[in-house]
């Protein structure tokens, strides 16, 4: 008996045993669930929650338990459910605005599942409580990050019907440009061409488009064109001619972004009207300059033989007024001749003949026939001998002395009294370097860029000289770059002028 | 005259029966929330110097331990930690929510009827000794009057039934404002505590 009792009493103590270890296994699952847990009477009351529903709630268990759901749970949505849960035992998925201690409201998702005793009656609900604040939260930035994407979607749509609306226009610019038109790549391929580029060029743009550089200039009526480019992108109005009746003026400009060169783009402007009307002026001066000469030789000779006394004696005052007709005769031959000098360079008639030449003795004699006039105008003129012996120089004498004696008339002419000219000459390289410095007036610097241009009058010359036809430095310019020579010039207003230019030493053409 | 500490935990060593290990389980778990594990080492060491072995850790929740013990851990919770009446009440309140056998017992839950013929047994779950009588039950009146019979129940244990009854009640009896108080049996029993809980 007392072995049974024993026996028995061994058994009921196995039997608590697992029943604790059951409970701790129960409640440690219980206190892990990160799932918010809880159970709740028939009734509607909290009996047990664990830790995951109190963080959820931010109330402590002992706050919870004994409490009614509608403590925590939206009112009218509970009340919902707990009625459907008359007919069924399981709910999913049920959105309800939870009301956490100290918080804003939070939405959850509820998992209901009804339990019942061993006689199937309802003895309360597990509820399973998911946290949807973190995925709504998540939600709401996906819908604005949706909302952004597509504002920017908006945004870039305008920008591009923007662009679009840009490149239809600049393509009408484009194609009714009244000049020619071609534009490149940075790849130097034609992208597009107008219109009027394809009348000048008498080409069809649909066979030259794409192509490079290096194809168009294997293509008869593009050949040209490249040729132009001369591996440069930068020209200005450089003229060519198509054939006898057309000519153009080729500019390149390049396509450039502030980060990148996008290409070129070539302008042909159709200046064949202009160079007849200019041909016209110059075969009218060139006539007109023509006609002058002979009646004003005519008048020059017959005052010299006045002056001269060959047709009879004259009054000192009359001697007075024919040498005043005389030096105004002489100022309009020389006016004529630079008239006559200028159509021939314009016509291309400006004949050369060079011949090896010592410069320097030249220049010396040049300076030297100035001395007098330079003495009259009370100016330091001087000549400044170069250490070293030049080498000769090809030069056309006459035309070359035309330079220097237009050089040598300015410098005096725009040169107050008391002021220096100095000429001086030198070897750079392969060249010889011209240079004649005033101390005269000097040209404002707005008006450098016109100074070579002809009729250029610079406004103190103007002032200074009412004489003058502002031709000369067009005539030095022509004849030094005929001679392969360059020609430049620096000069200040009241500080004076400096014009250099050279001469390439060879002793054959 | 109130008894000395030395007296009163003489007396509560010598008392007859036993206590389920849950209640000790409970107020280890509330301590060591509100104290921390010192807080629980505090009490352990004055129970220590009580004489009583009593160490939370080792105990288990559905054995029985002696039935003094289960004063003696609510009095050296107040000496330990300096707690009064309001702390031991809460303390209280968190065993009846927490508690195993309440949970076992919630099944009973889906009715006031049905759980409070299951009362009697409830106890019995707790202490080997004394017994639970449900005296008057009014849903009407939202009152229930319950007698713990043949109990020794000392001046700590007291206000503890009582938060813990209070507790019980909210848990299974919808309604608000619940309230336990203490009220004399009748007829006037020895080792009889009448408890009375209403709501609203």
């Amino acid at each position: 008996m007392e072995k049974e009792l024993e026996r028995e009493n061994r058994k009921s103590l196995t039997l608590l045993r697992d029943l604790d270890a059951l409970e701790d296994y129960a409640h440690d699952l219980f206190v892990f669930s990160p799932l918010s847990i809880c159970f709740i009477s028939p009734s509607g009351i909290f009996l047990e929650t664990n830790p995951a529903f109190e963080n959820l709630s931010n109330y402590s268990s002992n706050e919870i338990v004994g409490k009614s759901i509608e403590t925590f749970f939206e009112k009218e949505k509970i009340g919902l459910l707990l009625e459907k849960l008359l007919t069924q035992d399981i709910a999913k998925s049920v959105e309800i605005k939870i009301f956490p201690k100290d918080k804003k409201s939070a939405l959850a998702q509820i998992f209901v599942s009804v339990r019942r005793n061993e006689q199937g009656s309802k003895i309360g609900f597990f509820f399973g409580i998911f946290d949807l604040s973190e995925i709504k939260q998540t939600e709401k930035e996906l819908k604005r990050t949706q909302t952004a994407l597509l504002n920017i979607l908006e945004d870039t749509e305008r920008e591009r019907e923007k662009a679009e609306e840009e490149k239809r226009k600049t393509q009408a610019i484009i194609v009714n440009f009244t000049d020619g038109l071609l534009v490149f790549d940075n790849q130097n391929r034609l992208t597009s061409m107008n219109l009027q580029a394809e009348k000048l060029l008498n080409v069809k743009s649909k066979k030259l488009i794409g192509k490079s550089i290096i194809e168009l200039s294997k293509i008869p009526k593009t050949e040209m064109l490249v040729k132009q480019l001369k591996g440069d992108v930068k020209i200005f109005r450089q003229e060519f001619k198509i054939n006898k009746e057309l000519t153009l003026e080729f500019s390149t400009v390049l396509l450039e972004t502030e980060e990148q060169n996008t290409g070129f783009l070539i302008v042909l402007h159709d200046v064949t009207r202009e160079k007849i009307i200019e041909r016209l002026k110059t075969e009218f001066v060139s006539i007109s300059a023509h006609q002058l000469r002979t009646p004003l030789s005519a008048i020059k000779w017959t005052l010299k033989m006045l002056l001269d006394g060959d047709l009879g004696g004259i009054t000192t005052e009359q001697e007075e007024f024919l040498q005043r007709t005389y030096r105004s005769n002489e100022r309009m031959i020389k006016l004529v001749n630079s008239l006559l000098d200028v159509s021939r360079i314009e016509e291309g008639r400006f004949m050369y003949k060079p011949v090896l030449h010592d410069f320097t003795s030249m220049v010396e004699t040049f300076v030297g026939n100035y001395k007098d006039e330079a003495k009259r105008r009370k100016i330091n003129l001087k000549f400044i001998k170069p250490k070293k012996k030049l080498p000769k120089v090809l030069i056309d004498r006459e035309k070359i002395g035309l330079a220097l004696q237009n050089l040598l008339d300015n410098a005096l002419k725009y040169t107050l009294g008391g002021g220096n000219v100095t000429v001086s000459l030198k070897k750079v390289g392969q060249e010889i370097e011209f240079k004649i410095k005033d101390t005269g007036i000097g040209i404002p610097k707005f008006q450098h860029e016109r100074v070579f241009k002809k009729f250029f009058r610079s406004e103190g010359a103007i002032r200074l000289e009412t004489e003058g036809s502002g031709l000369g430095l067009f005539i030095v310019k022509n004849v030094v770059e005929a001679h392969g020579g360059k020609i430049r010039f620096e000069s200040n207003v009241n500080e004076g002028s400096t014009f250099w230019f050279t001469l390439p030493i060879k002793v054959s053409l | 005259m109130k008894k000395s500490i030395e007296e009163q935990v003489k007396l509560l060593l010598g008392a007859k029966g036993e206590a389920r290990g849950i209640h000790f389980k409970n107020d280890a778990q509330y301590i060591v929330a509100e104290k921390g594990k010192d807080g629980l080492k505090k009490v352990e060491a004055q129970l220590k110097e009580w004489g009583v072995p009593l160490l939370y850790n080792k105990m288990r929740n559905l054995h029985f331990y002696p039935i003094g013990w289960r004063s003696l851990s609510l009095l050296a919770a107040e000496k330990a930690l300096g707690w009064e009446e309001k702390n031991i009440r809460n303390m209280c309140v968190f065993a009846s929510s927490a508690s195993l056998i309440i949970k076992i017992y919630s099944k009973f839950f889906y009715s006031v009827d049905k759980f409070l013929e299951q009362a009697p047994k409830l106890w019995e779950e707790y202490f080997t000794v004394g017994k639970l009588v449900i005296r008057e039950h009014s849903e009407s009146e939202k009152y229930v009057i319950i007698d713990i019979k043949e109990f020794d129940l000392d001046d700590v244990y007291r206000p503890c039934l009582e938060s813990f009854i209070e507790r019980a009640g909210q848990t299974i009896i919808k309604g608000k404002d619940h309230k336990c108080e203490v009220v004399e049996c009748s007829p006037k029993e020895n080792n009889c505590h009448g408890f009375r809980l209403s709501w609203k």
